[in-house]
């Protein structure tokens, strides 16, 4: 069964990349969504069903098994899947994509990556579906810069991942998920193998100080954005983090790094949220929060469960969609210093992205709320952010003309109200809760206290600020050139060819001067070749004929 | 199985000779036309022996390790000289590798009438003696064929190679010279001692001064044909300044034969005096690895480039195969049939790029934004070359990599720098080309394209490496 729809979900992507992108885009449209609901059902019926993996001959002196374990991965499974839909399904609908069936094709390849990850039973597994995913990932960007940026970061993150497989592999000769914990208490270079894992999972999932990747992606079209934003490999960082954590375990400095870095995250994703102009920029550095609240409650709660984050992951990714469908409103404006005054007109839209803010912050309550200073101080940070969005965009003096405004089409609206109706229901018990933190939502909205930080979207020094690239090119990249050179210029010409070469040459040219000399019409020269060829004779005569 | 399997050996080696023979009395074009009579000729024999070498492993049982093909021709009585072909899996792959590269060579020249005649044959007389090389198994075939080669790579280096520095040219014959008489000196004491097959070399019984002098002998032959510091500067200088893509491809093959002749010869068989020694070749090797790579990581030459990449990934199979185990002689050789074709297409690509570039004056950047096949190949290419799942090189190189991390890990993390900065330094070409700023010079936009036969060859060629990613053993029954 699993086979079945991970096969199918391939072929369905795979020709996708090849359907013509001016034809059959409904048709085509029908049968993705056909796939994804086929696989989505194929996943509930799995519960309950045996472990399936199947012999890969993928290397002729090691024995790889790949496969599925529904008893791991189902509940899991499901979020992937619909995050997928979810994904396909504003990809659907956004009129600025002009190779929507290559980014479905690419959607639905990336989701069996993922799967495939999830349900890894040996570390190849993983590895290959982690770097297939990228190399899907790679082909879905479509600016260069952020395609260079992208690609050097992940291929570093691969390759470490690749040398934690090989340093365990080399140690412990296994290559199975389950016996890491076992490698965590026998093998050595621990710490060397935690730092290359968390440096791997920084890069995948974007942590402060190696989130450059995605802050390049702002000119990607919204769908893309939000899609490898949150269903890629950020997502493959936590899975990985999950799947190898007994790694983290053997080494003392690893959590705390990782609960600095994930606060400096949130810290971080908060503030440019608020600072920065674009709407997208907005996006990624909420994304960039997102991924720090998940990373801060693997390592503080007890339980990670992983059913309660995808629930947090859809409602992190309704509240991105939510924030394009600002932009479409605004007939694909991005800029939030050119919005306001939005609340007279586009009703819809701003009731439609309450909901979603409020359904972002329950889900993180449900996600978190075992540790409650966490769970609180997350809300507080959810809800500063997104008041201050939202409120400078609909409360605001209006900077725009009004009858470009235009409520979106109410499909766009359905997945966030679906989500929202799913959540309500699930936590009907608790409505006081959630409709006294609803009117604390309006009321600080309402007030907007962080409005007066609007000027900062004037600031060319905020706005065009990049000094982590900065302080990359400058303490990395630099010196290694400089070195380059360096070497180049002493190795090569200065030792090699001025000093070794020459040397010889010169060498070679005294001997043949010499030889010249002796070889002459003169006294000495005879001389020196009949006491050469005695000498010669003797040696001979003492190595052999005397022994 | 075949009867009489062994006879395939021959046909092996006779088919590139029979091709250079075919080549050699065909009719040249006329300077400027643009026939393909003589290159015609070599694509069908190159082609001709990648079926045999197919059909060769489809009926050949290599699922144990020591087995292999083997025929033996009497030579001399006396003394008694046999000359003895074998070949096992890890010769078949380097075989295999090394015809598609020389094919994809040969499709690489197909616009160029510049003495193609000559070329052909030159790169077909290459082939042989390589094929040859890499199925001899007694001690003077296998010197013959190590000597050999030179010919026709001098032949192709000094005429196609555009190198202006007389100089540089004959340091490059007479380095590789001195390594082919230094193994003919090893040879002779070796042969004087014992006649036997390479494989039971540790068989032959010699003083210490005389096994220690041997060995040297031996280790400086094959590293003078591997980049390894000192010998890394004459072949930089050799290819930074080809731009023929066949050439470039068979330039750098020669250290390919020095990375075999040393996985032939060692390090199983060698013996243990050279432990003290072969500590000191391992850090060498690791310290050229990182140099050259950071070299290539500041230079903004192309060629310069793969070479970077090349030489680093040469002196990771060879300490790969100096590691005191041969379980990862099959990975080593996976490996190396997807890098070697890997390397060659890339070397296409960016040598038509680089004529497309200086033909139509278009600055270094943005050219393959408009140029959708090229860049589609060149992408994939480099993306498979830095170790993403797209070939062989993935998983094989991971258990080379367990193998490192496993004896030395400080010397490890050496190798694992050296890789990932060679590796950036292809990446930062694939987006040097690709950087959009000279997008508005106007002259881009006339770029050609790849032509749609030679994408399918590609095309092709990526559908092979994938195979060798999901089952390297696919050609096997």
């Amino acid at each position: 069964m699993s086979v079945n729809f991970v096969f199918l979900l391939f072929s369905a992507g795979i020709t996708s990349l090849f359907v013509p992108q001016k034809r059959f885009s409904f048709l085509w449209t029908a049968v993705l969504f056909a796939a994804v609901v086929y696989a989505a059902l194929s996943l509930d019926g799995m519960w309950g069903n045996p472990d399936f993996s199947v012999f890969w001959n993928a290397l002729p002196n090691l024995s790889v098994d790949i496969g599925f374990q529904p008893s791991r991965s189902v509940a899991a499974s499901n979020g992937i899947v619909l995050l997928t839909g979810l994904a396909l399904y504003y990809n659907v609908f956004s009129f600025r994509e002009q190779q929507k069936n290559v980014l479905n094709g690419l959607m639905l390849i990336n989701c069996v990556f993922v799967l495939t990850a999830f349900s890894a039973v040996n570390c190849i597994q993983l590895l290959a579906a982690v770097c297939m995913a990228d190399v899907a990932v790679y082909m879905a960007i479509d600016r260069l810069e952020a395609k260079r940026q992208y690609i050097y970061g992940n291929f570093i993150a691969d390759f470490l991942l690749l040398n934690i497989m090989a340093v365990i592999l080399g140690q412990q000769g296994s290559i199975t998920v389950s016996g890491i914990e076992e490698y965590s208490k026998h093998w050595h270079h621990r710490d060397f193998v935690a730092v290359m894992l968390l440096i791997c999972i920084f890069i995948k999932s974007g942590i402060a100080f190696f989130h450059t990747a995605y802050q390049r992606m702002s000119g990607l079209s919204f769908s893309r954005l939000n899609f490898i934003l949150f269903a890629t490999t950020p997502l493959m960082g936590i899975i990985i983090l999950h799947l190898l954590k007994e790694i983290l375990l053997i080494s003392q400095y690893s959590y705390p790094l990782l609960k600095t870095l994930s606060l400096v995250t949130i810290v971080w994703g908060a503030v440019g949220a608020v600072i920065v102009d674009s709407l997208k920029r907005k996006s990624v550095y909420a994304a960039m929060l997102f991924w720090g609240a998940s990373f801060a409650a693997f390592t503080w709660l007890p339980v990670f469960s992983f059913s309660a984050f995808f629930v947090f992951l859809v409602s992190a990714f309704l509240f991105n969609g939510a924030l394009q469908l600002i932009s479409r409103t605004a007939s694909d404006e991005v800029l939030v210093s050119r919005m306001g005054g939005f609340s007279g007109v586009a009703k819809t839209t701003l009731a439609v992205n309450i909901v979603a803010a409020v359904v972002y912050a329950g889900a993180w309550w449900l996600f978190a709320g075992s540790v409650l200073w966490l769970a609180l101080s997350g809300e507080v940070i959810f809800l500063a952010v997104s008041t201050h969005i939202l409120s400078e965009i609909y409360l605001t003096s209006s900077k725009t003309d009004t009858p470009r405004l235009k409520n979106p089409s109410l499909l766009l609206f359905l997945p966030i109200a679906g989500c929202a109706a799913l959540l309500l229901w699930q936590h009907a018990d608790n409505w006081p809760y959630v409709a006294g933190y609803a009117m604390l939502w309006l009321a600080v909205f309402v007030s907007a206290p962080l409005g007066g930080l609007s000027f900062l979207y004037a600031s060319e020094l905020v706005q065009k600020n990049d000094s982590v690239t900065w302080l990359y090119n400058v303490f990395i990249l630099a010196p290694l050139q400089i070195l380059g050179r360096i070497l180049r210029l002493t190795v090569d010409f200065v030792f090699i060819e001025r000093t070794v070469i020459a040397s010889v040459k010169n060498a070679i040219r005294f001997l043949v001067f010499v030889f010249r000399r002796f070889h002459s019409n003169s006294c000495a020269g005879y001389a020196f070749f009949m006491l050469l060829g005695v000498l010669v004779v003797a040696a001979a005569y003492y190595n052999g004929v005397a022994r | 199985m075949i009867e009489n399997a062994n006879v395939l050996l021959t046909v092996i080696l006779a088919v590139p000779l029979l091709g250079l023979i075919f080549a050699a009395v065909s009719k040249e074009n006329a300077a400027g036309v643009r026939g393909r009579n003589v290159l015609a000729v070599g694509i069908f024999a190159v082609m001709s022996n990648l079926v045999v070498l197919w059909i060769t492993a489809r009926k050949t049982d290599f699922s144990e390790a020591a087995s292999r093909l083997v025929q033996k021709f009497e030579w001399l009585d006396v003394p008694k000289i046999e000359l003895v072909l074998e070949l096992d899996y890890f010769s078949l792959l380097l075989i295999a590798a090394l015809h598609c590269a020389v094919l994809l060579g040969l499709i690489g020249i197909r616009n160029n009438t510049y003495r193609q005649k000559t070329l052909v044959v030159f790169a077909l007389m290459f082939l042989e003696m390589a094929t040859g090389y890499f199925l001899a198994s007694d001690l003077f075939s296998f010197y013959i064929f190590f000597e050999a080669m030179l010919l026709p790579l001098f032949m192709l280096v000094g005429i196609f190679g555009d190198v202006r520095r007389q100089d540089i040219l004959y340091r490059f014959f007479l380095y590789n010279l001195l390594g082919a008489v230094l193994l003919f000196v090893a040879l002779c004491i070796l042969f004087n001692a014992e006649n036997v097959a390479i494989r039971d070399i540790n068989r032959v019984v010699l003083g210490h001064n005389i096994e220690l002098l041997v060995w040297s002998l031996i280790f400086i032959a094959f590293l003078s044909r591997i980049p390894i510091w000192p010998f890394h500067y004459w072949l930089s200088s050799v290819n930074v300044n080809i731009s023929n893509p066949l050439v470039f491809i068979v330039a750098n093959i020669m250290p390919l034969t020095g990375v075999y002749g040393l996985i032939r010869f060692s390090p199983l068989t060698a013996p243990e005096i050279l432990t003290p020694y072969l500590l000191i070749l391992e850090i060498v090797s690791i310290t050229t690895m990182v140099v050259i790579a950071l070299i290539g990581f500041s230079n903004r030459d192309i060629q310069y480039k793969i070479f970077s990449y090349m030489t680093v990934y040469y002196i990771l199979y060879l300490l790969g195969a100096l590691l005191p185990t041969d379980a990862l002689l099959a990975n080593i050789g996976f490996s190396l049939f997807a890098y070697l074709i890997i390397i060659a297409a890339i070397e296409i690509v960016v040598s038509h790029l680089e004529k497309e570039r200086q033909c139509s004056g278009a600055g270094e950047c943005g050219i393959l934004c408009n140029i959708r096949r090229s860049s589609f190949v060149l992408s994939f290419f480099i993306l498979a070359a830095v170790g993403l799942p797209l070939s062989a090189l993935f998983l094989n190189n991971m258990l080379i990599f367990a193998g490192l991390v496993k004896y030395n890990l400080k010397m490890a993390i050496f190798i694992l720098l050296a890789i990932v900065l060679s590796s950036l330094s292809l990446l930062q070409h694939l987006f040097y080309l690709r950087y959009p700023q000279a997008e508005s010079s106007g002259n881009v936009g006339c770029v050609n394209d790849i032509s749609l036969p030679v994408f399918a060859v590609f095309i092709l060629v990526m559908l092979l490496l994938a195979v060798s990613f999901v089952n390297p053993l696919w050609y096997m029954e």
